[in-house]
């Protein structure tokens, strides 16, 4: 088999003691960046560039991509412990992984992001080995509609992610939806919803809007309602109980497989992916009333997928040279600044690179279970301290990962402004979830749906001429009627019963 | 108030005045004592940090001290250049800038807050970075630039042109071309160059501008293939490619990454900071390392940076204004 011999290469290199230690090295700050709120990898790795110019290539990427996988798992830490998303792509995991924190789960719930983060990231890497190529070929056939197709898709799909009243979850995507569509037109350059402030004109931040909503809106709530008291039920066990690995374990299956597809497409795929995993567990799960109170299963798929989808992003990145979100970039960055050129041919030119980083994700996720499982008591702990001291440290972390992304004091005050819409959104019944994906679908959407219209010259015809968007569409549809078909019956009982 | 008294107090005016310059000049004397913030418009890991990392240790080596790089991104690196033109002139914020910050910028924008001449202390531009016309050759299957005009002369309006966003150089120089061929694509902006060469490998756009060190890879696999360059000479790493100026005369779309400050910054300054620069760029190391992605050193004095900015800005004006593209 020439893929063990590949694989049995790459092993040969990555376990090399220097290219060890720089992999536990990534892993170890990764899981730092990642725990403390808003100080993403982005602004690490940007940090610490510099210094892997001194290193071989190898090494420096090992710990550079090391480091981005690192952040995917610490960032569930807050998420679970203090419903604050420490990366972008565990805003999913405050739903349930916070719920589960005040039930007193909080231990249960972090190992199962751990566990089900080792599992995608294993089953991640053995794609990248094998199916690299497929992959890219899917993904590089994507045109402007197929993707308009995915993201009316996913938009629909957040309708679902609602707990109450469909039609106030439809008002938080159309107001996220406006919100995503903050800053430049792509297409013609106008400048919309800016009110003139140039820090606008790249859109609101991410980070600082969902840190705003999530993390600073629960810190206010908590000292509204319990002058400083969260309520948090004492931790019954730190491991979980078989019934909770029993409804873990399928649903880690369907998040890594949505993770590992979806991780290859560009823009935030593996931020998608945790979306539509959590999505797809609520839609089919026998206990959807459960979701947003503590599912284990709200857990394990979404983190099982960011973690699959930050290892299949490197694809686009390994076999196109390509980057599909901005710590790719970096990496790109990085290799060429060593005089690696990333492309079609880098396998054939850089096989011991190639392999060796293929080889140490492995190394780097069962290096980070090893590093994540014994802090798990560390983390829990934390829950004791008294609210007053932490919520303190909570707002300062937010302040400076907010800042840091685009070394802005601006986009503090964006956060604290939506800190504030937090607070009073679920006093209106209102929830933040639906919103977070309009405000990241906004964007992508407009975007395609204008340029597919450019490219057909006006036809809107396009949208059906491909079969993948087409695809999407109809699915899209069904989907739709489903949510609205009981409800409009609904609707009319409660019509009759007056 | 009596003569002596007022005379007493212009003294102690003159004293301060006086002090002020002296310690002045003995500022610029010692510059630098402390690091240097190098901003950037774009963000990290963009094809301007690149050369940015690329040139760091030898002009730390050369000036002594450390630099700082600060990402502002956003707005065509606008923000970046907002916040060095309204910075403090004392020889510690510098900005590294692109032809499309200064030249292209100045009348892309409907307004800006500063202007990108009078607002700056032009130190010296660092490379060419040279566009090349690139092609997906299963769409347009050409292999000269008098091909690739044939060919595109028989389906007038049929076929897209992507760029890496509006108004970048990308964009504006695939423009002029199309201008001075006489051939007509649609244009197609992408949000960056990585989606816009997507869209190339899968045919939604026939072929752009890239920037060299974009493309190179799928150069070397043939997926996608070079035609020419924008730069006036032909890229030493790629002798074969010729210039798009051979076929078309006078063609010439350069854009360059050069160092500017606030406006205001003492000239003892600017002439140390340009003397390291020259350092720098006379590094056969750096050289290598620079041209091993296509681009070239360039080196001028600020009175000849300070022209280049004058000329591009004027150029790029009439671009933008035959092309009809703005940003507001």
């Amino acid at each position: 088999m020439e893929l063990f011999g590949q694989l049995a290469f790459g092993f040969e290199q990555a376990l090399t003691p220097q290219n060890l230690l720089f992999c536990f090295l990534g892993a170890l700050i990764g899981t730092l960046v990642g725990v403390l709120p808003g100080l993403g990898p982005v602004a690490t790795i940007a940090m610490l560039l510099p210094i892997t110019f001194t290193l071989p290539p190898v090494a420096a990427l090992i710990m550079l991509a090391g480091l981005y996988y690192g952040a995917q798992y610490g960032g569930s830490t807050t998420a679970i412990l203090v419903n604050i998303p420490g990366e972008s792509s565990s805003v999913v995991t405050c739903l349930d992984g916070h719920a589960m924190a005040r039930r007193g789960r909080a231990g249960a719930a972090l190992a199962i992001a751990a566990v089900g983060s080792f599992f995608a990231g294993t089953v991640a890497t053995f794609i990248i080995a094998i199916f690299s190529a497929p992959m890219v070929w899917i993904a590089s056939t994507f045109q402007s509609p197929d993707y308009f197709g995915l993201m009316i898709f996913g938009l629909i799909a957040a309708v679902v992610l609602a707990q109450g009243s469909v039609v106030r979850s439809i008002v938080m995507v159309l107001v996220g939806l406006v919100l995503g569509l903050v800053g430049t037109d792509i297409t013609t350059g106008q400048s919309r919803f800016t009110f003139g402030i140039p820090q606008l004109s790249e859109g609101i931040s991410f980070v600082a809007l969902a840190m705003g909503l999530f993390g600073v809106g629960e810190v206010i709530s908590n000292l509204a309602r319990t002058f400083g008291k969260p309520e948090v039920q004492p931790v019954t066990s730190l491991w979980p109980n078989r019934e909770e690995v029993r409804r873990a374990t399928p649903a880690v299956i369907r998040g890594t497989a949505i993770g590992s597809l979806l991780g290859v497409l560009p823009g935030g795929g593996a931020l998608i992916a945790s979306f539509g995993a959590y999505v797809i567990e609520k839609k089919w799960s026998k206990r959807p009333q459960e979701f947003g109170n503590g599912a284990v299963e709200g857990v394990a798929a979404p983190e099982a997928a960011n973690n699959a989808g930050a290892q299949t992003s490197f694809i686009p990145l390994l076999t196109l040279g390509l980057p599909s979100n901005a710590v790719m970039a970096l990496m790109l960055a990085a290799m060429t600044i060593h005089g690696i050129v990333p492309g079609p041919k880098l396998m054939v030119e850089r096989p011991d690179l190639f392999w060796a980083m293929i080889a140490s994700m492995w190394i780097g996720n069962l290096m980070l279970v090893i590093i994540n499982l014994p802090l798990i008591r560390i983390w829990v702990m934390l829950l004791n301290v008294p609210y007053r001291y932490l919520y303190l440290a909570i707002l300062i972390f937010c302040c400076i990962g907010a800042y840091s992304v685009q070394n802005s004091t601006f986009d503090v005050m964006v956060m604290a402004f939506f800190g504030v819409v937090g607070y009073l959104l679920p006093k209106i019944g209102c929830e933040p979830a639906p919103l977070i994906l309009g405000v990241i679908l906004a964007p992508h959407i407009e975007e395609n749906f204008r340029r597919s219209l450019v490219v057909s010259r006006g036809s809107w015809w396009i949208f059906l001429e491909r079969p993948v968007c087409a695809g999407f569409l109809l699915v899209s549809l069904l989907f739709l009627l489903a949510v609205l078909l009981p409800a409009i019956r609904r609707g009319r009982e409660e019509a009759f019963r007056e | 108030m009596s003569v002596s008294r007022l005379a007493s107090l212009s003294r102690i005016g003159f004293a301060v005045v006086a002090t002020a310059l002296f310690s002045g000049a003995a500022a610029a004397q010692s510059w630098p004592t402390k690091p240097v913030t190098i901003v950037q418009g774009f963000p990290a890991g963009s094809g301007l940090d690149i050369i940015a990392r690329i040139i760091q240790a030898p002009l730390e080596k050369a000036l002594g001290t450390t630099l700082v790089f600060d990402y502002k991104a956003g707005a065509g690196g606008n923000l970046g250049s907002d916040f060095v033109a309204k910075a403090a002139p004392d020889g510690y914020t510098f900005l590294f800038g692109t032809a499309g910050t200064h030249g292209i910028n100045a009348s892309l924008y409907k307004k800006l807050g500063f202007d990108v001449e009078a607002d700056f202390t032009p130190i010296g531009p660092i490379v060419d970075v040279p566009n090349v016309l690139t092609v997906n050759p299963k769409v347009v299957d050409a292999k000269t630039v008098t091909e690739f005009i044939e060919i595109l002369k028989k389906q007038p309006g049929k076929l897209n042109y992507g760029s890496s966003g509006n108004g970048a150089s990308t964009h504006l120089g695939f423009a002029m071309f199309n201008s001075v061929a006489g051939i007509d694509l649609v244009h197609i902006p992408y949000k960056g160059s990585p989606p816009a060469i997507q869209a190339m490998l899968n045919g939604e756009t026939c072929c752009q501008f890239a920037q060299l060190q974009t493309v190179l890879g799928q150069h070397k696999a043939g997926t996608l293939r070079l035609i020419a360059v924008s730069t006036a000479k032909r890229v030493p790493l790629l002798p074969d490619i010729p210039t798009i100026g051979e076929t078309l005369k006078g063609f010439e779309a350069t854009t360059w990454y050069g160092m500017l400050g606030p406006k205001g910054v003492d000239p003892a300054i600017v002439n140390k900071f340009n003397a390291a620069i020259k350092v720098v760029l006379d590094d056969k190391e750096t050289i290598e390392k620079l041209a091993g992605i296509g681009n070239a050193v360039r080196y001028e004095t600020p009175e000849q940076f300070k022209a280049t900015i004058k000329k591009d800005r004027e150029l790029w004006a009439g671009v933008v204004k035959s092309t009809g593209a703005t940003v507001d």
